[in-house]
């Protein structure tokens, strides 16, 4: 990956990666923290790295930059505490994606994970197992968990409705 | 004293719970616990285990059950795998089809679907990372690189101008320099210096009007003679590292002078062991530091030139450099493992 081709991929994935990282880490600054770490590691390694596979690439990193700091926050006693920030009262929001976004928030990270390199990046089990390190029929068993913990969140606000 | 009292009691109920009373103590408790209906609360109150209970504690395994997609046929049971797989686009367009007819009379399924179909996540794209540009990176342009090249030809620049004004020449006798027998000629065309090829003490010394000349510009015969840089024929090299290009009268106002230039002017010896070269074309190579070289070109009264080429995936970078009749240059030798 040249210098250009780098660029590029900044112009093109350091929002999708923020995006990625707030979902999980629901703090903006971390979110931004993990999004510079990932791309000074990708750099070091732009020469080795083929620019068709950086998105892939980037994702991988961030996504274990993102592990890294769960387990460093986990161990800190914050985590709990920082991911009940961003709570929303789906019974005061009827909007689907807000609910969802609730419903996201008590999946276990490796279940938002999945889904969300599905859904947001529209990544195939394949490329999430390798993304994640997991296989390809755990990823499908997660991403199967996720969609009915996430239906249960929508059925709730049918019933409010 | 009687058979059971309120001491046994617990005793002869746990073996009525178990089965092991007989009919005769069986009627016995049953007496006893109507003669003493405080009890009874308590009696009911002991805790028993039926297989009922023991079901309602082991969770569900049916999850674990691997359905065949393409050949299990869709029911109520597995309706809600189907309706994921629906979701994720997993399902074949046979099944899709079942599926279709499947939920068509079921509002149930249907509507199950329909919350499926809206599980799926929509990253909100207000979301951005503002401050890409310090994620960026910039091609570190080695300064010093050319700085170095700019003091180096300063300084042979002015190691040129104190070698003129010592009254010493590098050309000044110089006026022509013979490709046919491969030596230099002095303004009177008397050899100078004989090339590889060798030279007769007959032919050291040439008279200018034993010449003929027929109008056209005579490499033995230069009809200017004074301050005629060296001019080399060009039939006599190889010209691989850079382009060749047509020999160029460039006329000297100031000095008075007609100059006969080929670019460039060095020799490659194919036969030797060299690295190949690949060509680069003159105009394809840029000077990186115009302004100086134009500014001492100014100065000194010649020609300055430096030029570089910016290294390649076939060959890697080379430079040309000329001051007045000096030239140097490097080729771009070619990458080795490229083709």
């Amino acid at each position: 990956m040249t210098t250009k081709e780098y660029n590029n991929a900044v112009d093109m994935y350091a929002d999708n990666l923020f995006r990625f990282a707030l979902k999980h880490l629901k703090n903006e600054m971390s979110a931004k923290d993990v999004v510079q770490e990932t791309f000074e590691k990708v750099w070091v390694k732009h020469e080795d790295v083929a620019a068709e596979k950086a998105k892939s690439y980037l994702f991988t990193t961030a996504y274990h930059a993102i592990v890294d700091w769960v387990k460093k926050e986990s161990r800190n006693g914050d985590w709990e505490k920082v991911g009940n920030n961003e709570g929303h009262d789906s019974m005061q929001n009827f909007d689907i994606q807000s609910v969802l976004n609730e419903g996201l928030e008590k999946l276990p990270v490796i279940q938002k994970t999945v889904v969300l390199l599905r859904d947001y990046e529209g990544y195939n089990y394949d490329e999430i197992a390798s993304i994640t390190d997991l296989s390809e029929s755990q990823v499908k068993v997660y991403i199967f968990r996720a969609r009915k913990t996430l239906k249960e969140f929508i059925q709730r606000l049918d019933l409010v409705i | 004293m009687e058979r059971i009292s309120i001491f046994n009691y617990e005793a002869f109920y746990l073996d009525h719970l178990e089965g092991n009373l007989n009919e005769e103590d069986t009627a016995l408790l049953l007496n006893f616990l109507s003669d003493h209906p405080e009890l009874a609360l308590e009696v009911d109150d002991l805790p028993t285990l039926s297989s009922e209970e023991e079901e309602s504690v082991v969770p569900s395994f049916e999850h674990l059950k691997q359905i065949d997609y393409d050949n299990d046929v869709i029911s109520i049971a597995n309706l809600e795998t189907f309706a994921i797989a629906h979701t994720e686009k997993q399902l074949s367009e046979v099944k899709e089809n079942e599926l279709s007819a499947f939920i068509a009379n079921n509002e149930e399924a249907k509507a199950l679907i329909n919350v499926y179909e809206s599980s799926k996540l929509v990253p909100d794209t207000s979301i951005v990372f503002n401050d890409k540009e310090s994620l960026k990176r910039r091609t570190v342009i080695p300064i010093w690189r050319y700085a170095a090249i700019a003091a180096s030809i300063v300084g042979a620049v002015f190691a040129v101008q104190v070698w003129n004004s010592n009254g010493n020449s590098i050309n000044s006798n110089i006026v022509a320099f013979d490709f046919l027998d491969n030596r230099y000629q002095d303004e009177n065309f008397r050899v100078l210096s004989s090339g590889s090829k060798g030279s007769s003490s007959n032919e050291n010394e040439v008279s200018l009007n034993d010449q003929p000349n027929n109008g056209a510009i005579d490499f033995r015969k230069p009809s200017i003679q004074k301050n005629i840089p060296i001019v080399r024929k060009a039939d006599n090299f190889q010209f691989a590292h850079l382009e060749k290009r047509k020999p160029q009268m460039h006329v000297d106002h100031q000095q008075d002078d007609i100059r006969i230039v080929e670019h460039p002017l060095h020799p490659v010896n194919q036969s030797a062991d060299v690295e190949p070269t690949v060509a680069v074309a003159y105009n394809d190579m840029h000077n990186p530091i115009k302004p100086i070289t134009n500014r001492l070109s100014e100065f000194t009264q010649k020609e300055i030139d430096l030029r570089t080429a910016k290294a390649t995936e076939e060959r890697k970078g080379g430079f040309y450099l000329k001051i007045g009749s000096l030239e140097i240059d490097h080729p771009g030798r070619k990458v080795k493992n490229a083709n």
